[in-house]
């Protein structure tokens, strides 16, 4: 393998520095600079077309940079994009070939990667025993359900141990029960090995059970970089939900213009005002009930990961 | 290298061999050319220009139906990106589709000239066995494997563009029908020596003059096939394929 540091393993699995990427035009990643340390699951949050796959592609040196670099594994992914394809195990979309049994599959990428024909015929029990569809290595997997299929993507992902893995949206179409599943592989895989994991998504509860680190991304450029917790902390702000009844319009319109009010909804029988640090909530909730308002249940909150990534998102 | 190679064409038959129509075009090819043919053509079918001129047919028209696939089936299952984010090196994705497409057609045009040779001497048999001449079967082989190759690197510069396996095939088809024609016809006007030694049969012709016209159909395909597939090779880049999709 060809590092550009001498041999010796990078901190940091991704280092992107000042990034852009122009297709016809149209800016897919905008100066983007990020760095993610290597053994954690790093979550890229972003909507459609924020560049998230765009990344990937330059990571693996799919779509080449218009000007700035990517380092994976301490590689340049313009120079060393084939090196840098050695190591990795990628889930797109998620790309089995359905007329192949679940063990033909992993063979063929046993064969890409190498292996022996005792390590690959091993390694295939291993994985296919360990996602429980041993059973059903002969059968064709177009006659699977979309969970074992993206559970056996992932096994023919890791069927050559690699150094980090990216998968793109892997969780897109599952069920609760499959995702749940996936996600517990992904965790157990982090404990097991000390492999790095870069994942896209648009399920921020995903991201925020898995990843010890997230960056939200749009329109190619990044947003925000951070822990969860410190996101939520940072950025989430605090959340007043009161349910209930009869909440009069002209009050609510006084406290849109209220300095310490960001915003507030009223979606059915819940008003949510995001706050800013500091405002007091009880003198609100005595201005409601003078207003004849019926409350049945109100509560204080910090916002989560998606109130981070929709302030976000929304803010543009 | 030549394990990647190896490596791809695995797949790729496997995924050949998963296709019933797969069995389906054999069986009616080896009916079509090799029964129908040989019963029509009767003792020629071993030795006429005819004959000879099905061996460059066919095999182009096998490696048409299989070679669209290559990458805009691959596209349109979405396994491509899959499989350019591999280690494959991308001259063995190449190679290894190519050599696939042109394995799969020869071993058609075989089975058919197998067929056809048996029914041949069951149809019309004088008691000894009527054989295909070794300078027929060599010459024959040549072409067929040369257009082949011809005909399936640039099927790939159609498919790595296409979107669809069926615009691949149109393109394909509307290009290369017609042309498959030409070398055949040329085979249906060479000179008389040739065609007599085609029939096995002693020719006054000096040994050099055959090679030269013989060295010169094979010339040309040889060249016309390495200027096809150093393009092919070269207009694969990955991260032009990729945005395709």
């Amino acid at each position: 393998m060809m590092s550009d540091n001498g041999g010796q393993k990078p901190r940091n699995a991704i280092h992107i520095e000042d990034l852009s990427v122009v297709f016809h035009e149209r800016r897919a990643l905008d100066h983007l600079t990020l760095d993610v340390p290597a053994g954690i699951i790093f979550g890229l949050l972003g909507p459609n077309g924020a560049g998230k796959t765009t990344t990937i592609r330059v990571l693996l040196g799919l779509v080449h940079p218009s000007s700035g670099h990517a380092h994976v594994l301490g590689m340049d992914s313009l120079t060393h994009s084939q090196d840098i394809r050695q190591q990795c195990g990628v889930l797109l979309d998620p790309g089995l070939y359905e007329r192949l049994s679940a063990e033909d599959n992993l063979r063929f990428y046993s064969r890409i990667w190498h292996l022996s024909a005792r390590e690959s015929t091993e390694r295939i029990q291993e994985s296919l025993t360990h996602i429980g569809l041993w059973e059903r290595r002969k059968e064709r997997v177009s006659t699977w359900s979309r969970g074992m299929k993206q559970r056996l993507a992932i096994a023919r992902l890791l069927i050559h141990h690699p150094e980090l893995i990216i998968l793109d949206e892997p969780t897109t179409g599952l069920d609760p029960i499959a995702a749940a599943a996936l996600h517990q592989d992904l965790l157990d895989l982090i404990q097991r090995t000390r492999v790095t994991i870069l994942l896209t998504t648009h399920n921020l509860t995903e991201a925020e059970k898995l990843c010890s680190l997230v960056g939200i991304i749009n329109a190619g450029t990044l947003r925000a970089l951070g822990p969860p917790g410190e996101l939520r902390e940072r950025l989430g702000g605090m959340r007043f939900e009161i349910s209930g009844r009869n909440f009069p319009p002209e009050l609510l319109q006084q406290w849109r213009q209220l300095p310490g009010v960001l915003s507030l909804q009223l979606q059915g029988s819940v008003l949510t005002l995001a706050l800013r640090p500091g405002t007091a909530t009880a003198p609100l909730l005595t201005q409601l009930i003078q207003a004849g308002a019926e409350i049945q249940e109100a509560r204080r909150y910090t916002g989560n990961l998606e109130d981070v990534f929709l302030s976000i998102i929304e803010g543009q | 290298m030549w394990h990647d190679v190896i490596t791809v064409m695995w797949k790729e038959w496997k995924e050949l061999l998963e296709q019933r129509w797969v069995f389906w075009g054999m069986f009616s090819q080896a009916g079509t050319f090799g029964v129908f043919l040989a019963i029509h053509q009767g003792i020629a079918f071993v030795n006429s220009p005819v004959s000879l001129s099905y061996w460059v047919w066919l095999p182009s028209i096998m490696v048409m139906t299989v070679i669209a696939d290559a990458f805009a089936g691959e596209r349109e299952r979405h396994t491509l990106e899959s499989l350019l984010a591999t280690r494959l090196p991308s001259t063995a994705i190449v190679l290894g589709k190519l050599g696939t497409a042109v394995g799969y057609a020869l071993a058609i045009t075989a089975t058919a000239v197998g067929v056809g040779v048996l029914v041949v001497n069951i149809q019309y048999s004088t008691g000894m066995p009527i054989l295909i001449s070794p300078f027929f079967g060599l010459f024959g082989a040549c072409l067929s494997l040369l257009m082949a190759i011809l005909v399936g690197s640039a099927g790939i510069l159609i498919s790595m563009r296409a979107t669809t396996v069926r615009q691949a095939q149109l393109t394909i088809a509307m290009i290369f029908v017609p042309l498959t024609i030409i070398p055949a016809s040329i085979l249906l006007e060479l000179p008389g020596p040739l065609r007599t030694l085609l029939s096995g049969q002693p020719v006054n012709l000096p040994i050099t003059e055959i090679a030269v016209i013989v060295g010169t159909i094979v010339g040309i395909l040889i060249t016309a096939d390495i200027v096809l597939l150093i393009i092919a090779l070269r207009r694969f880049r990955r991260s032009e394929v990729v945005l395709e999709s």
